[in-house]
């Protein structure tokens, strides 16, 4: 941009000048030639100083952004190296028995390889977090089927359910297309199922799909624990812990992201919970797919 | 006269970090191929050079010495190593660099902690068309 805008500022003013002033000479009105000329010289060094600066400034946060980025990419290569190790190391042991362990000590492993998997969900929340701080987080986008994808998530979060409690999982017939990243999405409801099965209170857990003609619109919802009314507005902020003690700490990074995410597929989400003890209710408005 | 067993498959693992290394190293061993390790960037660009080169390659991308994207260039550039089967299988879990290794030609891009050691070696038996 600076390479055209100053030579072009720079060449305009002196034809300007030129003209004025060989209006000004012809009318010999040589002293208003060279006001103009001296004027318009201070008016367009200030002009292309500020400019300068405003440049300079941009250029200083855009290498500050990046310092951030890569500093952010080393420290979870940093974090991932180890992590890979032992998560490596326990599926050699466990998935794949090479060490010839009795059952009894494979089931003495689980645990640290659920811990690890853990782990690694956090250091990927952090990565994400630091992308969406950095403007460089990036979706890839092609046409998606929503319906495997919430197949898919509501059977995992299955263990984690109270087999006694009316469950309910509803998505209409027809295609669910739309024009989503796969994996951001599975991310999305997979981390609302998981909260909303972690806070059910041994209750009810619902996932219903409904289609208008221009949304899907998702909600995901728990009869449990739910939140005082006044912090549903902070849901979703970064960094976000609840005041309840009977909500687990944790980063508050999960509902950031997903919140992110959904705004980044020109979604919407919102919260709504009718108080303690009374669940939480999860809305996803999700555009679909115009082709 | 008992036939001769065939020659495993030599696959050249470039790998700085000593447990993970070893671990990798274990487990290719245990899938039926012959590793040969070097922890340096640049020893590989010298054993690349080499006359006899590996089957496949296993590539981390922060090394000592050079870059994997070093040795992704010289591979690129090197006809005699143009067939060779190459995963990368690096800690860095930035678009970027996935994007990097693409723009050259290489699209076996894996996060260490997403790919387990069994899974390494499925994958590698599976470029060299073993499985």
């Amino acid at each position: 941009m600076r390479r055209y805008l100053y030579p072009f500022l720079v060449i305009s003013w002196w034809l300007a000048c030129g003209f004025l002033g060989f209006l000004s000479f012809e009318n010999r009105h040589f002293w208003i030639a060279a006001f103009i000329w001296i004027i318009g010289g201070f008016i367009l060094t200030a002009l292309v100083n500020r400019l300068n600066r405003a440049e300079k400034r941009v250029n200083r946060l855009e290498h500050s952004r990046r310092k951030q980025a890569e500093y952010i990419a080393l420290a979870v290569h940093e974090l991932n190296t180890p992590l890979a190790a032992l998560r490596g190391r326990l599926d050699m042991l466990i998935n794949e028995n090479l060490a010839d362990l009795t059952r009894q000590q494979r089931n003495q492993f689980k645990p640290v390889l659920t811990a690890s998997r853990r782990l690694d969900a956090l250091v990927s929340d952090l990565l994400d977090a630091a992308r969406i701080e950095t403007g460089r987080f990036r979706l890839r986008r092609q046409p998606t089927d929503l319906r495997p994808i919430l197949n898919e998530c509501w059977t995992e979060i299955q263990p984690l359910l109270n087999q006694e409690a009316r469950h309910r999982f509803s998505l209409p017939s027809g295609d669910l297309q739309i024009n989503g990243d796969a994996m951001r999405l599975r991310q999305c409801i997979r981390n609302l199922l998981s909260n909303a099965a972690k806070y059910a209170d041994n209750g009810p857990v619902r996932l219903v799909l409904k289609k208008t003609d221009s949304h899907y619109i998702i909600t995901i919802a728990d009869q449990g624990i739910g939140l005082n009314t006044d912090e549903i507005s902070s849901l979703g902020g970064r960094f976000w812990q609840s005041e309840s003690p009977d909500r687990q700490p944790g980063t508050g990074l999960g509902l950031f992201i997903v919140k992110q995410l959904i705004h980044s597929h020109h979604g919407t989400i919102t919260f709504h919970s009718a108080g303690l003890g009374h669940g939480l209710e999860v809305t996803i408005t999700l555009p679909r797919s115009t082709n | 006269m008992a036939p001769r067993p065939a020659r495993l498959p030599r696959v050249l693992l470039v790998e700085d970090d000593p447990d993970l290394a070893g671990m990798y190293a274990e487990r290719l061993t245990h899938g039926g191929l012959k590793v040969e390790l070097i922890t340096n960037g640049l020893t590989a660009l010298k054993r690349l050079e080499e006359s006899d080169p590996p089957n496949g390659i296993i590539l981390d991308l922060m090394l000592p010495g050079a870059s994997g994207f070093d040795i992704l260039n010289y591979i690129k550039q090197d006809a005699r190593l143009a067939s060779i089967p190459v995963i990368i299988c690096t800690a860095f879990a930035d678009d970027s660099r996935q994007q990097q290794a693409a723009t050259l030609g290489f699209t076996d891009y894996y996060l260490k902690t997403h790919l387990t050691p069994g899974d390494l070696t499925n994958l590698m038996r599976q470029r060299l068309h073993l499985t």
